[in-house]
């Protein structure tokens, strides 16, 4: 391993963490980050031309862990974490699948609309339209306003 | 930000530190310890140096044995039998180099991985599908060792392919001294069995057998033209022989070993021209992978140099044992095959031809008429060939064969067959159903869908995708909603399907709307008051329908999900299931780049054949990943459920005890 690429993972890992945690089984996150950042060492030379690599791994640790449960699903230690409305998780769990990743990647992650399009695959536009869905499904079934 | 938007940002920072995090150092200690070498593999070349290599690491795992020939020195590809290893696009097995299933690798290598390792990646041979790792003593295809030879796609038989070259080069140093003409697995006891003909004044008249245990002639008295290939016909576990009684293959016959005698099956598998000046035939066999049995479809061909190739086009899976068997030939006058007919489907049960079927390519399997028996639905004649013998026709209604499509709309247990006319403007699509006497009965006007004609593009660059209207209503007893007209599109780069329209005054958010595309491999059909299920396998993604008060927005899901959504336990489903797998694995090779896991969402299919007559094994799973766009075939994996007690009851990668 090259230093290089130390710096790479210390940067990118966080962020990936924290995005694979909506769309795999709690079991898989890690695997799926191992497939990823091997993708990315095989493909050292590559990467660098990669212009949002947090996106690309993302789908690299989809594709490569390819579990057949995707999309935001239930962890059993999400009732540990504070402060969460119990009916928050139903609630983002019942969205359309395109909308309940944008929603995780951009509202959750923080990510921006360009990285979240970039890993999905769509249209920053879209990724919009996405967010502003999801959000308002969510906030009607919560019954918050906006 | 409202509440609730804090909620997820703690909600995913709770969640990411409950994952252990990744660091680059566990790269490196996995790398190591796991992978040992990442071996590029091709069957677009097949230099000396490879068989070379590999003799040489026979020698080191098994023993003395005798040196194949090998392929030709000038690295072409070719082998010294005269067959040719494809590389891309729908490649095709040469009789000689019948599929072995699940090859013993550790066999081919031995105990030397270093050196099969520097050899194949010395020889610049890479895998277009995906990578052999080499690992302690074997390799594990990701994709290679995990397809089924019976439902081997294009993609996935250049692969095989190339492995079965690979074990041929060095299984075919051959204990009984002779290059073999067949490859079989005759007693499952783990060791490659040959296949030897033996001629007299050019017909075989004997067949000798060389397995584990040595040489033996198992079969005398037989007067045939050629041994077609070896495949379990009988679904016993065990390969049989399929043998051609002349030249043009109008009549083969099963050679099934039995304790070791040989058993010629009674039944006839018939093959023949097609009449068009070709010399391909069409023919059919039942495989047995997994308990059920199952009907491949496909076309061989004679080549010049007296071998031939067979082409899987089709492989379904019968609802019943007793199910339909699609025999090749002609509809000649003594009803039996000849030059100038099509292909012919019948029941198992009855040996005399039912029904004329001119392209398998378009035919479909599935029970329309209810009686648990695969009937087959031959689109371009207009017919559906049920399982009960009777032909029922829909020849008035037939039009663009491209068009038909199968689905239980009524939930009656029995498939609709929905066929699509055009009319000026419009293709409308209405379903049918039939009964067991043949009966057709057609649907009212009302019930149809009506597809117009692509309007004009919208005003973003999404809008590329195809507009359609559709109307449906009052079909089944509990679809009172109409929809009166609307449009959607499907947007073909990201697979992003969504489609709005108005809904009548009438409509309810239960209301069964049916469309289906212009193309017929998009055939989707939703069902938003039952489950949101798709009925019929589509490899665009499905979508997942909001109803509003004047609006219904559909989003793209998984195919994933869309699989969880859908009754494994439907026979005729899951036909359409495998039927899809293999359209879109045809695709395969015509894509400039199917390697590398950066692929648009991937979508999956999966396979399965449950109940199996085993101790250990309850179900295999075969689960396809195809790029979103359904072009590319990323991997095909394998899976097992185990029976109660032996393992993991999910499916799993792991192995049953």
């Amino acid at each position: 391993m090259n230093g290089d690429f130390d710096e790479f993972v210390k940067e990118v890992e966080p962020v990936l963490r924290r995005a694979l945690t909506g769309c795999m089984p709690q079991h898989q996150v890690h695997d799926g980050l191992a497939e990823a950042f091997t993708y990315a060492w095989e493909h050292w030379d590559e990467m660098g031309e990669i212009e949002r690599p947090v996106g690309y791994l993302y789908r690299v640790a989809q594709s490569k862990t390819r579990s057949r449960k995707q999309g935001f699903l239930p962890w059993k230690g999400d009732s540990a974490i504070p402060e969460v409305e119990p009916e928050l998780m139903p609630a983002l769990e019942a969205l359309p699948s395109s909308q309940k990743t944008a929603v995780w990647l951009v509202t959750a992650c923080g990510w921006s609309q360009v990285d979240a399009a970039d890993a999905m695959g769509i249209t920053p536009s879209s990724v919009s339209t996405h967010v502003a869905r999801g959000l308002d499904a969510i906030r009607q079934k919560l019954g918050a306003s906006a | 930000m409202t509440d609730f938007e804090e909620q997820l940002r703690r909600l995913a920072e709770g969640r990411a530190e409950l994952v252990e995090p990744f660091s680059a150092d566990e790269l490196q200690t996995e790398t190591e310890a796991e992978t040992a070498e990442i071996i590029p593999f091709s069957p677009r070349r097949w230099p000396t140096a490879v068989a070379a290599a590999l003799l040489a690491i026979v020698a080191v795992g098994a023993g003395a044995f005798a040196v194949f020939g090998g392929p030709d020195g000038g690295g072409s590809g070719e082998f010294a039998d005269g067959a040719t290893v494809p590389s891309t696009g729908d490649a095709s097995l040469a009789t000689t180099s019948t599929v072995l299933g699940d090859l013993t690798i550790p066999d081919v290598i031995g105990d030397d991985v270093d050196a099969a390792s520097e050899a194949l990646r010395d020889a610049g041979i890479e895998v277009e599908l995906s990578h052999l790792f080499v690992t302690e003593g074997e390799i594990v295809g990701d994709v290679v060792d995990m397809i089924p030879s019976d439902m081997t796609t294009a993609e996935g038989r250049v692969v095989e392919l190339v492995v079965a070259r690979l074990a041929a080069q060095t299984l075919s140093t051959d204990p009984c001294g002779r290059q073999a003409h067949l490859l079989a697995n005759f007693d499952d006891d783990l060791l490659v069995d040959r296949v030897y003909p033996r001629f007299t004044d050019g017909r075989i008249t004997e067949v000798e057998i060389c397995t584990g245990a040595g040489l033996r002639t198992v079969a005398g008295g037989l007067d045939f033209h050629r041994l077609e290939m070896a495949t379990d016909v009988d679904l016993d576990g065990l390969d049989d022989l399929i043998a051609s009684v002349d030249a043009a293959g109008f009549e083969s016959r099963v050679l099934s070993l039995v304790d070791e005698e040989v058993i010629v099956l009674p039944e006839v598998l018939r093959f023949g021209p097609r009449g068009d000046g070709t010399a391909d035939w069409w023919g059919c066999t039942a495989f047995s992978f997994g308990g059920e049995p199952r009907l491949g479809v496909g076309t061989i061909t004679a080549l010049p140099d007296g071998t031939s190739e067979w082409t899987l086009t089709e492989t379904f899976l019968l609802a019943e044992t007793d199910g339909l068997r699609i025999a090749g030939g002609g509809t000649g006058e003594d009803g039996q095959g000849g030059p100038a007919g099509s292909a012919r489907c019948q029941p198992v049960s009855d040996p005399q031809p039912r029904c004329a079927v001119s392209d398998l390519d378009v035919a479909m399997l599935g029970d329309v008429d209810g009686d648990g028996v695969a009937d087959l639905v031959a689109p371009r004649d207009g017919v559906v060939c049920l399982g009960n013998g009777t032909i029922a026709a829909l020849g008035g209604a037939a039009s663009d064969a491209g068009t038909w499509f199968l689905d239980d709309i009524d939930d009656d247990g029995a498939l609709e067959v929905f066929i699509g006319q055009t009319t000026t403007g419009a293709t409308t699509v209405r379903p049918y159903s039939i009964a067991g006497d043949g009966t057709v009965t057609a649907a009212a006007e009302e019930d149809c869908c009506v597809q117009t004609a692509p309007a004009a593009a919208g005003s973003s660059a999404e809008d590329a995708g195809r507009w359609f209207s559709c109307i449906g209503a009052g079909v089944g007893p509990d679809r009172a909603a109409e929809l009166v007209s609307g449009r959607f599109w499907i947007d073909v780069e990201n697979g992003i399907v969504e489609w709005t329209h108005d809904v009548g005054a009438a409509a309810s958010p239960e209301a069964t709307y049916r469309m289906q595309f212009d193309d017929p491999t998009a055939t989707d059909a939703w069902i938003p008051g039952n489950g949101c299920r798709s009925s019929v396998g589509a490899w665009r993604a499905p979508a997942e329908i909001e109803f509003g008060d004047d609006r219904v927005t559909a989003t793209a899901q998984s195919i994933a999900a869309f699989n969880e959504s859908i009754s494994t336990d439907d026979p005729a489903r899951r036909v359409v299931r495998l039927r899809d797998a293999l359209g879109i694995s045809r695709q395969l090779g015509q894509s400039g780049d199917s390697t590398g896991p950066y692929r648009e969402d991937v979508a999956e299919g999966f396979f399965e054949l449950n109940g199996h007559l085993d101790d250990s094994v309850a179900g295999t799973r075969w689960s396809f990943v195809f790029s979103d766009d359904g072009s590319t075939l990323l991997s095909v994996d394998r899976l097992w459920s185990c029976q109660p007690g032996r393992g993991h009851e999910e499916f799993s990668s792991e192995l049953c005890a």
